[in-house]
């Protein structure tokens, strides 16, 4: 069953500049149970995805101009409120600004469970614990006394991840809770998340702009490009037979991938396009090796190509879906 | 034919006491490090934040000054500033984040000229020749010249600052995190760019990067460092195939491998956290991490030399100079 449904979501950035499309009638199913990786470089659009989702943006500038979100059949915006930090939570992009720097880890947990669970001080404290505990927090009795800036950026993470998921939710979105982070402490983390999914029953979205992460960790991918979503394919899938010329190049550019002779790698010719002034048509269309003239004057449907998805007009005469 | 020596470095960082102003601890940065660079290879320095790699750069530069140790850079001992001086042509950097290191109030033109200014290398027409010539080399058009940096890409940035550090004609590049900051489709551009430049110009590169992926594409040796201190160094194929080092056994099976079909369900993931600089631990720095440390652990420890390659582990002392494990 579909836990959440994005359907033709459309983002807008209302800056001096003028007006920025940072999603363009993206749709997606999250499963339940599953975890959902969205894969894509800066400025693709993962974190406005996962703002939008939570009634986040911001405003005034951020608009949600198109489009519907609905979380169990049922429209998400309207019941946003009631359901975050409960049964919807988030792990954001920059720990350091989520944590509140004047109160200990322990009241910060207490009162989040307090408020959303109705516990009382002390039911809160021992749940509190066992949450650190399974972070693997070392000392969780005495780490709950301590205040953030006493905690390595990888503890900061653990805690932000025990706090999403405290209330067991039903839905976790972590965006890049691993990017800042070295990598023998990046692995601690996965290795949480992967525990996660064994254990509990939340349904992770997990975003990164680093396909090994997520051939780690994910079940079905998204790539996100400028906007748009290029391909949702099953996560051994994707990397068995990639789709979409963009997810080609980005997979071949990837040193542990390459099958160049020598030093020298696949690179995918040209820049990231400016979103004020987006390309026509398809958005990959300046920088793809396959260009046909209809992909300069019309944006590509989703085509269904086996269990995939792909936005390319490579694949026309397959379902239109 | 060694290019650079460094023997025993030790760059250590003052930190003051708030009340008295005067210092009362220090970091030790780089604690007693050696190792040489070939000429015309990638010599690889990996390790986590904080273990000292940016400082072994600086103090390369002439940036930061060294406490002790030596620096022989072609056959010649490199000490005092006028030394430096000469040295700073000879070598230079490519910094991580081209926003911060590329003046914003100056054309690309000046900033790539600079240089050969401060050198004062060349009459006006010479010095906008090489600056042409060099624009070319990277990749880039010669329309770039009148542009700020506020008007570049990532990818442009960081083509300049390639530019600058080539315009001196250095012998060797130090490229600091060359392409952490770029967007992935990008820095296969760049790593190909200076792939390609080392082989036509015959440099010497000092790689310091977090990303072992492509350590191990592009690097002919590899120097581990743990809080200041090496672990191990050895030609790639011997770090990536048989790591001998407990540290970068744990290192190498953290990155995340990008095949789906290869998740390690159980791999060993390292516990624990890596100590404070001002408070490292005694004998090895990873011993409190370390699922092998032994009572040996806390002694310092001398190098133990292996057929070409070095490793600074108790576990292999019976192998000394026994040509393998
Ligand atoms: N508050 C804002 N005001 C104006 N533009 C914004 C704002 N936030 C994001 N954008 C723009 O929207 C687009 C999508 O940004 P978003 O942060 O979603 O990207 P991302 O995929 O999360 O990138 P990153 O990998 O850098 O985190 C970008 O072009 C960005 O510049
Ligand atoms: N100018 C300075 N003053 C004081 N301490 C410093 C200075 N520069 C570096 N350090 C300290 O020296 C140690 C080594 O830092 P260095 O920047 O060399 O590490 P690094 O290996 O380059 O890390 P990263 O991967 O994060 O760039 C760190 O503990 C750092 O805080
Ligand atoms: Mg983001
Ligand atoms: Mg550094």
């Amino acid at each position: 069953m579909a836990l959440l449904e994005v359907k033709n979501l459309t983002v807008d950035f209302h800056i001096p500049e003028g007006i920025l499309r940072a999603l363009d009638g993206i749709n997606f199913t999250l499963r339940e149970g599953e975890v959902l990786g969205i894969v894509g470089e800066s400025g693709s659009g993962k974190s406005t995805t996962a703002l939008a989702i939570m009634n986040l943006l911001p405003t005034p500038s951020g608009k949600i101009k198109k489009g519907e979100i609905f979380f169990k059949d049922e429209p998400l915006l309207a019941n946003i409120d009631k359901l975050r930090g409960k049964e919807i939570t988030m792990v954001f992009q920059n720990p350091l600004n989520s944590l509140n720097p004047s109160l200990k880890i322990g009241q910060q947990l207490i009162e989040v469970l307090q408020e959303h669970m109705g516990m009382n001080e002390k039911e809160a404290l021992l749940e509190s614990i066992e949450t650190l505990k399974m972070m693997g927090i070392p000392a969780p009795e005495t780490m709950i006394d301590r205040y953030p800036f006493e905690f390595s950026g990888g503890m900061r993470q653990r805690v932000m991840i025990a706090m999403a998921m405290l209330c067991k939710p039903q839905l976790l979105i972590a965006d890049e809770p691993t990017t800042a982070l070295d990598v023998t402490i990046q692995a601690q983390i996965l290795r949480i998340f992967k525990n996660l999914r064994k254990s509990t029953r939340t349904s992770i979205i997990f975003i990164s702009h680093d396909l090994s992460v997520i051939a780690q960790i994910a079940d079905r991918v998204l790539i996100m490009y400028a906007g748009k979503i290029l391909e949702t394919s099953e996560v051994k899938n994707l990397f068995k037979n990639p789709l979409h010329p963009y997810t080609q190049g980005l997979l071949k550019s990837i040193p542990a991938f390459s099958k160049t002779e020598g030093k020298k790698l696949y690179s995918i010719p040209g820049n990231v396009p400016n979103l004020l002034d987006p390309p026509s048509g398809c958005v990959f269309h300046p920088r793809c090796p396959y260009i046909k003239e209809i992909c300069k004057k019309a944006a590509p449907p989703l085509f269904k190509v086996g269990n995939s998805n792909v936005s390319c007009w490579l694949y026309k005469g397959a379902d239109e879906l | 034919m060694k290019l650079l020596e460094v023997r025993n470095l030790k760059v250590f960082f003052p930190i003051k006491d708030k009340l008295f102003g005067k210092p009362d601890k220090f970091v030790k940065a780089v604690n007693d490090v050696s190792f040489h660079v070939e000429k015309g290879e990638i010599f690889s320095i990996v390790g986590e934040s904080g273990s000292g790699k940016s400082t072994i750069a600086f103090t390369l530069m002439g940036i930061y000054r060294k406490n002790n140790g030596d620096i022989v850079f072609n056959g010649k001992k490199i000490e005092n500033i006028g030394d430096f001086d000469l040295l700073r042509k000879r070598i230079q950097i490519v910094f991580q984040d081209p926003d911060s290191s590329l003046d914003p109030r100056k054309r690309v033109r000046d900033i790539i000229g600079e240089g050969l200014k401060i050198h004062k290398i060349g009459t006006k027409a010479e010095i906008n020749r090489k600056i042409e010539d060099v624009v070319e080399k990277v990749g880039l058009t010669q329309d770039i010249l009148k542009k700020y940096p506020h008007e570049l890409s990532g990818g442009q940035k960081q083509r300049v600052g390639i530019a600058r550090a080539l315009i001196l004609e250095p012998e060797l590049l130090i490229l600091d995190e060359p392409t952490a900051s770029l967007d992935v489709s990008i820095q296969a551009q760049i790593l190909n760019l200076l792939v390609e430049l080392q082989e036509r110009l015959g440099l010497t590169y000092i790689l310091i990067t977090h990303d072992l992926n492509l350590v191990k594409h592009i690097s002919d040796r590899i120097m581990v460092m743990y809080l200041g201190k090496v672990m191990e160094i050895g030609s790639t194929a011997q770090i990536m195939s048989g790591p001998l080092h407990p540290y970068t056994k744990a290192l190498l099976a953290s990155v995340p491998v990008p095949d789906p079909e290869k998740r390690n369900e159980d791999e060993e993931t390292l516990t624990g956290e890596i100590p404070s600089p001002l408070n490292p631990p005694e004998g090895c720095p990873f011993r409190p991490r370390c699922k092998y440390s032994m009572d040996d652990c806390w002694n310092e420890l001398e190098p133990i030399e292996m057929k070409e390659r070095i490793v600074f582990c108790h576990l292999y002392k019976e192998h000394e100079n026994s040509g393998g494990v």
